[in-house]
């Protein structure tokens, strides 16, 4: 019965957060194609002014958000491995999944510090 | 703005092709943005590795609820493809295009010869079975990963070879295993590449967008299209994409 679980809470993570990042990106892209601002191409801005531009429904700071939350799946993805794991008591595999995850943050840890 | 649209149109093909194949796309990816929109190879790289999480996260949930991915072998070679991942793209920002555009080619080659190699009939072989030869297992993971993070691949073909033919995996186990990794090995490699600002937010919008819906109608054509037909001409189609990222990475111009 717990590996029923993990698979069915490995696959919804997989389902639902790609829907949530398409669904995001879709509607950027559709007010992207009404209102283009190419001042902006491939910056990333943060901060205030990034949660700001996104409460204005700003096109790119919601194209940036759907492809930052897609980015992110996979990240959830392995801690919704390794909840199942720790809910079917398998140590082993349990730590196995917190080494995985902890190099995907040692990753994006470094690759902030290069900016 | 015709740009975005072709670019969406493609990355759609490109998501049927990746899924029907069983690969991320991102072999077809960045040969189609740098060859036809020259756009630069580390951005190609970065739009690719995006656009590799789309198509696995569809595919792999697809494996996972099926039960044919698996998680405990996958989990486990993500050790050494993360790693690898992180590695690849901190060597990458540091190499020229052009270099890595030839390196692009050798791996198109390999992924076209390996691709001749493992013939479709050997899926039906599906039975109990224990993973052999780790240690070998985890280097070729580690070598898998760097390619995706270098190259902005999924490095599926890789994977699939090591497990298959080294750590005794069956094929389709090994093919579902891999689609399921793949997502996560690009995650640990495209966050340098959106820190550098190598992710242009509206040609990686469509182009993810594009893929995940190709992925998604590839997932349902998957079991009506004839494998051996598409293999043969896929084949074809990796040859001659590699044979133009070496001519781009020389310099040289056939027409």
């Amino acid at each position: 019965m717990p590996r029923e679980i993990a698979y069915k809470i490995v696959g919804s993570v997989l389902k639902w957060g790609s829907w949530i990042s398409v669904i995001v990106l879709i509607l950027g892209i559709l007010l992207f194609l009404i209102n283009p601002s190419p001042s902006e191409f491939g910056t990333i801005s943060w901060g205030k002014d990034f949660w700001k531009k996104l409460s204005h429904f700003d096109s790119l700071s919601l194209i940036n958000l759907g492809i930052l939350l897609m980015m992110l799946v996979p990240f959830f993805r392995v801690l919704a491995i390794g909840v199942s794991f720790v809910i079917e008591k398998d140590k082993k595999y349990s730590l196995i999944s917190l080494g995985v995850l902890l190099f995907l943050i040692l990753g994006i840890f470094l690759a902030v510090s290069q900016v | 703005m015709l740009e975005f649209l072709f670019i969406f149109l493609g990355s759609v093909v490109i998501g049927i092709l990746g899924s029907l194949l069983g690969t991320g796309g991102g072999i077809f990816m960045v040969p189609f943005l740098t060859l036809v929109f020259g756009i630069p190879m580390h951005q190609a790289i970065a739009t690719s590795l995006v656009s590799i999480i789309a198509t696995s996260n569809t595919s792999a949930g697809l494996y996972v609820l099926k039960k044919l991915a698996d998680i405990r072998l996958g989990i486990t070679l993500e050790l050494a493809t993360v790693l690898g991942a992180i590695s690849g793209g901190f060597i990458a920002v540091k190499v020229p295009a052009d270099i890595l555009a030839i390196l692009f080619a050798i791996v198109l080659l390999y992924t076209a010869f390996s691709m001749l190699k493992i013939q479709p009939n050997d899926q039906n072989s599906l039975g109990s079975y224990k993973p052999q030869k780790y240690p070998l297992g985890f280097l070729i993971s580690y070598i898998a990963g760097g390619l995706s993070g270098l190259l902005g691949i999924g490095g599926g073909v890789i994977k699939v070879a090591a497990m298959y033919l080294i750590m005794q995996i069956p094929l389709k186990v090994a093919v579902a295993t891999s689609n399921f990794m793949i997502g996560v090995t690009a995650s640990a490699g495209c966050f340098l590449y959106y820190f550098r600002g190598d992710v242009n937010l509206p040609r990686t919008g469509m182009a993810v967008t594009g893929v995940f819906l190709g992925a998604t109608l590839g997932s349902y054509l998957m079991f009506s299209v004839k494998s051996d037909f598409l293999r043969k001409l896929f084949v074809l189609l990796l040859i001659f994409l590699a044979l133009n990222m070496f001519f781009k990475g020389i310099h040289f111009k056939l027409f």
